[in-house]
């Protein structure tokens, strides 16, 4: 035994250069593996400190949504009483205001004016002044002594050009749909200094306005028990003491059941669970998209190591055969590669923990600057689990990848492996593989029968409401398809069996994403079937070109043969390739993952960008600025502000006022998906006017229409050209201004006994659903939904659905509507570049037209509040989230790029230092150094091609699913596609020249001696 | 066998880590000629040079002295890819391991240096299998090199080596790796060829027996010539 551990001692050292290579290529594998993993879940710890550190330690809010709480002190008391732990409880008053900054002559709305207790318990956010000192409680009871001091937050500061001493206004109150008055009172208060924003539990507290509880309730004039919420924190340090989101859930019903909170109108909400729950959902598609890329990552990681210890193993297949001849037994042989092998993985694998952690130092200090603004401090989340996996898949892939082929070379035929003849391998497979095809087939079908029995069904709408279903028939067609692949190989030949599996992988995931997909929209659900499908669809593809890697290559050596190229170098490179088809396809597998992760992350951002914000211009119509008012305009005025509109600026081409307010809709069931369940909720209500949109025949704002009711073009799928997005559109709207009624069914105009219909933003109230809404003052009104409208603005209604109702609707709704025709929503139109015009600027100057405009003050008291919104930059800030995180995937794949980039030069050098041999005998037989490069150049490039078109049809097919899944229309970055081509050619071209120049450099003298 | 020199060194000196403690000086000053259509064996003790002279006068290793004539051509005064260029059209290799690609066919081991050629892909291939077959492989031109035995793989090699018409073929321990009788064979093939065609063979070689298929033997010790076996045969 020791002459092999002499022997493995000494071919380490004398192939060291070679084990270097090695190793690096092992711990580029494991790198990717590593910091995939490390960076999905700093994100994640990350974006949910992020998030909850904004709250503090609060865990419940108890509100009485708008209305004040009496008798705030006992229901403390019941809470003490009861017996629920909690750690803090604070009681604060807020009210939505806006603010006039009188000197500078700034406005801003929306702004909360918050009264605190001054004793407040510091684990709801410690206060600390602009320059991050924490403020004492004395410092708070001088500033606060003056009931009209205030403390400011810093974007209120900023926003409203306010200094230490400034005089601003605030106007608390708005319209009230039931009495149909606006109700304001407006205060002089007096900024006295600005609190900082960083602090735990502060960090909402930019855009508010502070003051003590007493003086809040002074002002506007709450009696001493009445607040509008009271904080629960049940932990004071949720860092080291965590509250499981259910037990907090299970305290939220505890405390409605206690206090009775239906009948005393309390709004009692896990605030903390419930946020956690909400940045589980904004993180679900950011996470779907890391874990996809980094599930096509740590694959083109596995490709790597694996590819780079076959070459390993191969190389030496020879000396197994010299040992085997002078009589070292087959477990010695295995033993020695074994401990090779572990040797090599352990060290590449912890090298590859290194390499990760620093990937993920550098990705991690990206999700700073990228998500958070370098705000916070990042440091990677390194999880023992993590850490262990992947040093547990190294070392497994690198042993598995190095002993396997050592113990089947040992088996072979001694001097034939001397020799440098291989054994011609058996063509078809074994009796193991009729058992196992005969397992698969069996289990699929079982499975299958299972599912039938208990969904009713194998694969229809109707058998495909939850993921589990979708693993089960995903599972079971596989194992069938599996199964008749292996019978094949048994039966027939090997191929079809290889082609029997690459074809099932292909195809099971590619039904899956046509099928199934699109009728699953939870993300959250999707996720794990998605990055499945996508690796399946990968490995798929590899597995079905490597195992027609030989027609491939013929095709392609016919093409070369029909260039300038020597034949004789089409004829030995892509001879080669054959030869070693599975390392060929691994190498392939690389460049098609590499390329899929590239092409895939860019059809996924324009996919969305186009969705999301390239066609805001055309489905919203063309409105390019928004304008909202806190205060009405009179109907005296309104013809005056339109036109005078008009005069701001003369690129304003349309100005279209709309009557906003607040009504009640009535449905049949409760909706569980809210927060609350209930069956009536509040909903803005825009009152169009006949020529609010249409005039004639000319659609002054043409916005599009969503799905609608089965009515209007069966089959239609938002999307598609804008033709055919506008002509379904203008029929929509033609019904909706002709007052057409429907039956209830939705299927037929019933002018007669038929329902009136509404356009809804709703994601509750679809197309078909009949509803009623009332003011209370008017009649209910039964309506059918006729269509969804999505487009910004009538999407963003402040946390509120929106209705489109025609005129007819008004005296019903409000009997006394025409008293008061009042616009608080304009939509105005430009001359100007819907993306890069003077939007801004000119929204600008319609702020300061309403906010100093004394004639617009008829029933307003000093001031109107509003906001002019350039619809381009809402929407940019809408999808800011999205456009960060495809920022960040351009970094995330990147990285992904470069190490397949480096290890696949590894690989091609290796690949040739394994060649000397056949280099050497080329250039004796006549190959020119050119020749040579040449040779190894096609080589790669053929590969290189293969992965490309692989990659490109794999990104497209995921592309789609992803478009589908969000109902999105597919579009294609044309420049980007090229360009994620060219870099790969680029890298082809790198990882071939450089060894190719290598290998032309070889001595044949020396070469055609060369034993390996 | 005509008068003319086919081949000619004059001075040859090879040297390896040359200037270090390691230093080996494999060729020591060697002079032959070589008539067209000879048929020469180079023998000697394992270590003596044999090899290194073969692969001095192949153009695929350079000499640290003297000068190497190929039908009349200097070979160290061509640059690298001249000299490749030479060898495709001049010089026939055959190998003691045969040398051929494992993953090519016979057809196509044999095809290769004509495929380095313009000639058209057909005309090569019909070429390749007329070679095959004259050597009688006609039966297994599609074979790969595990699927023939080891005299049928050399004939292949020889296949190759004779496909360009080359104005010598070097063989290095062509027979090396092969049973008597099969080196009787191909040797046999040798001077057949040798005698049809007026081919010129350089064989290294340190049996005696395969010697004695050639016209004349030079013997090499310790890097010099010290019989250039002018008793040539019959």
């Amino acid at each position: 035994m020791s002459y092999i551990n002499n022997l493995m001692q000494k071919t380490f050292k004398r192939r060291l250069g070679k084990n270097i290579g090695t190793l690096i290529a092992i711990a580029l594998g494991v790198s990717l593996m590593v910091g995939v993993q490390i960076t999905i879940t700093s994100f994640t710890a990350t974006a949910v400190d992020f998030f909850t550190d904004a709250i503090g330690e609060n865990d419940i809010i108890i509100s009485g949504f708008g209305l004040p709480i009496n008798d705030y002190e006992s229901i403390i008391d019941t809470i003490d009483n009861s017996g629920i732990d909690y750690a803090a409880i604070n009681a604060r008053i807020s009210q939505d205001v806006a603010v006039y900054n009188l000197e500078s002559g700034d406005l801003e709305k929306g702004v909360s004016f918050t009264g605190v207790e001054l004793n407040e318990d510091p684990v709801f956010g410690k206060f600390y002044d602009e320059n991050g000192t924490e403020m004492r409680r004395l410092d708070l009871i001088k500033l606060f002594s003056n009931e009209s001091h205030v403390l400011l937050g810093p974007d209120l500061k900023d926003d409203l050009n306010i200094t230490v001493g400034s005089n601003i206004k605030i106007r608390i109150g708005e319209f009230d749909p039931i009495g149909l008055i606006f109700d304001y009172k407006t205060y002089d208060m007096q900024v006295v200094g600005f609190l900082n924003n960083e602090g735990k539990g502060k960090e909402l507290g930019g855009r508010v306005i502070w003051t003590s509880i007493d003086n809040i309730r002074s002002i506007v004039g709450f009696a001493p028990n009445q607040v509008t919420e009271l904080n629960i924190a049940l932990s004071s340090n949720h860092d080291e003491n965590p509250i499981d989101n259910d037990y907090a859930v299970y305290i939220e019903e505890q405390l409605k059941l206690i206090l009775d909170a239906e009948n005393n109108g309390l709004i009692i909400v896990a605030f903390r669970a419930l946020l956690l729950e909400v940045t589980d959902e904004v993180l679900a598609d950011v996470l779907l998209a890391f874990n996809l890329f980094g599930a096509l990552i740590i694959f083109s990681g596995i490709l790597l190591l694996v590819n780079i210890q076959l070459i390993q193993v191969e190389d030496r297949i020879q000396q197994l055969g010299i040992l085997r001849a002078i009589g070292a037994r087959r477990r010695e042989i295995v033993r020695l590669f074994m401990v090779e092998s572990t040797l090599l993985g352990l060290i590449g694998s912890l090298l590859g923990v290194g390499g990760g952690y620093g990937m993920s130092i550098f990705l991690v200090n990206r999700i700073g600057k990228t998500f958070f603004d370098g705000a916070i401090g990042l440091k990677p989340t390194v999880t023992i689990g993590a850490v262990v996996y992947s040093i547990v898949l190294g070392l497994i892939l690198a042993v598995g990848a190095g002993v396997f082929p050592a113990i089947r070379a040992a088996r072979i035929d001694v001097i034939e492996v001397i020799r440098g003849i291989k054994k011609v391998g058996r063509k078809k497979t074994g009796k193991i593989t009729l058992g196992l095809g005969l397992a698969f087939l069996l289990g699929g079908i079982g499975i299958l029968a299972a599912q039938f029995v208990v969904y009713d069904s194998f694969f229809t709408k109707a058998g495909w409401d939850s993921a589990i279903e979708q693993w089960m028939f995903m599972g079971a067609a596989a194992a069938v398809l599996i199964g008749v692949s292996l019978l094949l190989g048994y039966l027939f030949s090997k191929k079809f069996l290889g082609n029997g599996i690459g074809l099932t992988f292909i195809g099971i995931s590619i039904a899956m994403l046509i099928f199934s997909v699109p009728q699953l929209k939870d993300v959250r659900e999707n996720s794990k079937i998605l990055v499945t499908l996508a690796v399946v669809l990968a490995l798929g593809s590899i597995v079905w070109v490597g195992v027609n890697l030989k027609s491939v290559t013929n095709f392609i050596r016919t093409v070369l043969y029909r260039t300038r190229l020597k034949k004789g170098v089409s004829l030995v490179s892509s001879k080669y390739m054959t030869s070693k088809s599975m390392r060929s396809s691994l190498t392939f597998g690389i460049f098609a993952l590499v390329l899929t992760m590239n092409i895939f992350a860019a059809v996924y951002q324009t996919t969305y960008s186009y969705n999301t914000l390239e066609s805001v211009e055309f489905l919203s119509g063309g409105a390019s600025i928004f304008i909202e008012l806190d205060t009405p305009i009179t109907n005296e005025t309104l013809v005056n502000v339109e036109q005078d509109l008009y005069a701001i600026d003369e690129a304003i081409t349309n100005v279209k006022g709309i009557n906003s307010t607040i009504a009640i809709i009535q449905v049949d069931e409760e909706i569980s998906e809210l927060e609350i369940p209930t069956d009536i909720f509040p909903t803005y209500v825009h009152m169009i006017y006949n020529d609010t949109f249409k005039e004639g025949d000319d659609y002054r704002f043409d916005f599009m229409l969503d799905s609608s009711i089965p009515f209007f073009f069966g089959n239609y799928k938002p999307g598609g050209s804008e033709n055919y997005q506008r002509e379904y559109s203008h029929q929509i709207w033609d019904f909706f201004y002709n007052r057409t009624k429907f039956s209830r069914n939705g299927t037929e105009i019933d002018n007669v006994e038929g329902l009136p219909t509404v356009l809804t933003t709703s994601p509750f109230l679809l197309p078909g659903n009949i509803f009623n809404i009332t003011s209370f003052i008017g009649s209910p009104i039964e309506v059918i939904v006729l269509a969804n409208i999505r487009q910004y603005p009538f999407s963003q209604a402040q946390g509120l659905p929106a209705l489109l109702i025609t005129p007819d609707f008004y005296p019903k709704l409000i009997p006394n509507f025409a008293l008061y025709p009042k616009h608080t929503r304009y939509l105005v139109s430009t001359s100007e570049d819907f993306k890069n015009g003077r939007n801004t600027e000119i929204a600008s100057s319609i702020e300061e037209f309403f906010n100093g405009n004394d004639s617009l003050l008829v029933q307003t008291e000093d001031f109107v509040a509003a906001s002019a919104y350039n619809v381009w930059e809402v929407m940019l800030e809408f999808v800011d989230f999205q456009v960060k995180t495809f920022d960040f995937l351009q970094y995330f794949v990147g990285f992904g790029l470069i190490v397949g980039a480096l290890g696949m030069i590894i690989i091609a050098v290796r690949n040739v230092a394994e060649r000397r041999r056949e280099i050497g005998m080329m250039r004796a037989i006549g190959y020119k150094k050119r020749q040579i490069i040449g040779t190894i150049m096609i080589e790669i490039f053929i590969l290189a091609i293969l992965g490309l078109v692989m990659g490109f049809l794999n990104s497209l097919m995921l592309g789609w699913a992803f478009a589908n899944i969000y109902d999105w229309s597919l579009v294609l970055p044309g420049w980007r596609i090229l360009i994620y081509t060219g870099i790969m050619i680029g890298i082809a071209i790198v990882a071939s020249i450089v060894p190719g120049i290598r290998a032309s450099q070889i001595t044949p003298a020396e070469a055609i001696r060369y034993v390996g | 066998m005509s008068d003319e020199i086919i081949l000619k060194t004059k001075n040859l000196h090879k040297k390896y880590a040359e200037g270090t403690s390691m230093e080996v000086h494999a060729l020591k000053g060697v002079d032959i000629e070589i008539k067209k259509g000879e048929m020469v064996a180079i023998m000697g003790p394992s270590g003596c040079g044999k090899t290194t002279l073969l692969n001095l006068l192949g153009g695929i290793d350079h000499p640290t002295e003297g000068t190497i004539y190929i039908n009349n051509q200097d070979i160290n005064q061509l640059t690298d890819t001249e000299v490749t260029e030479f060898r495709l059209h001049n010089i026939g290799y055959i190998f003691q391991l045969f040398n051929l690609f494992e993953f090519l066919s016979a057809l196509d081991n044999t095809v290769l240096p004509l495929l380095l050629t313009d000639i058209t892909k057909l005309e090569a291939e019909e070429e390749a299998k007329m070679m095959l077959r004259q050597m009688g492989l006609g039966d297994k031109i599609f074979h790969l090199p595990n699927e023939l035995s080891g005299g049928e793989q050399q004939r292949v090699a020889v296949s190759r080596a004779l496909l360009m018409n080359p104005a010598i073929i070097l063989g290095d321990e062509p027979t090396g790796d092969l049973d008597q009788d099969t080196s009787s064979e191909i040797m046999n093939l040798f001077v057949s060829i040798n005698e049809n065609y007026k081919q010129t063979f350089l064989v290294v070689t340190h049996s005696e027996h395969i010697a004695k298929f050639c016209h004349r033997t030079i013997r090499i010790v310790d890097g010099e010539i010290v019989d250039d076996g002018k008793q040539v045969k019959k």
